[in-house]
């Protein structure tokens, strides 16, 4: 049963919240300044290799975002609970077979998108909310197919 | 045009895991005495180093999606990358397309569809 939890529950946890944190932290930092020093070199330098004005400007942005988002300490942290949940939820299926899993792996996006509209106020339409429970459903039918290539799995 | 990111994410997510299946296929877990000879044959895979470049890029470019999108309409667009590991693992793996999984495919490819209209 611990090893449930541990593995299967807690990545589902790890991972939501994680995207929660990102996507908040994401929404309230300021955009970086895209006219600096740093980025009009990067921009001169892909400009060289792609020709286009227009690539070269928004890959140096692109850079100059990323490069910025390295060094804030709550972006790591977010994305550090979600790499986390990806390797727990990489050994749970290892250990599961994928029949058990996939039902688990909906309730990450149930969880996704209520959480976005409790915590992340996102407008979420009926649209979004059919198109997920057909997600679902896919998932769970590709779930129940046979001859999935996975020893039974361990004591629960 | 910005949808190009998520489809990059979609791609470096399968991309991915099919790099951490290459590295992992040959080794046998079912055997507990050798787990750690097991952990060694695997991080000396040259699969789990380009696996987890791709995950480094697929985290990265998952951030500047963020940037641009909601997460509630973000995220469930990933779901797609199932399908494509679905149909990687036919072409890598000789595993086989069977009718639940067809049918799984359409219903996700129906609500990504829906998601990109509504």
């Amino acid at each position: 049963m611990k090893k449930l939890f541990i593995f299967v529950l807690l990545p589902i946890v790890l991972t939501t919240t994680g995207e929660f944190l990102l996507k908040y932290n994401i929404n309230n930092i300021s955009a970086p300044n895209y006219n600096s020093q740093a980025t009009q070199s990067v921009k001169t330098f892909i400009a060289h290799i792609i020709p286009s004005e227009k690539i070269a400007a928004k890959s140096a942005n692109a850079i100059t975002v990323i490069s910025s988002y390295c060094l804030m300490p709550q972006i790591v942290f977010a994305t550090a609970f979600i790499i986390i949940g990806g390797i727990l939820w990489l050994v749970a299926m290892s250990k599961y077979q994928l029949s058990f899993l996939y039902p688990f792996l909906s309730i990450n996006y149930i969880c996704i998108i209520i959480g976005s509209q409790i915590f992340l106020d996102e407008k979420v339409s009926l649209f979004r909310y059919l198109s997920i429970c057909l997600i679902i459903l896919g998932l769970i039918i590709i779930s129940k197919s046979p001859h999935i290539n996975k020893k039974q799995e361990e004591e629960i | 045009m910005i949808y190009i990111l998520l489809l990059s994410v979609i791609l470096l997510r399968t991309v991915t895991d099919i790099c951490f299946k290459f590295a992992v296929d040959p080794v046998d877990f079912t055997v507990v005495s050798s787990v750690f000879t097991n952990f060694k044959k695997i991080f000396l895979d040259k699969y789990i180093w380009l696996g987890l470049l791709f995950g480094v890029l697929n985290i990265v470019i998952w951030w500047l999606s963020l940037l641009k999108f909601d997460l509630s309409y973000a995220y469930p667009f990933l779901s797609i990358s199932y399908i494509a590991i679905i149909f990687s693992g036919k072409l890598f793996f000789k595993e086989h397309l069977c009718r639940h999984k067809i049918i799984g495919i359409i219903f996700i490819c129906m609500g990504a569809i829906l998601l990109f209209m509504g």
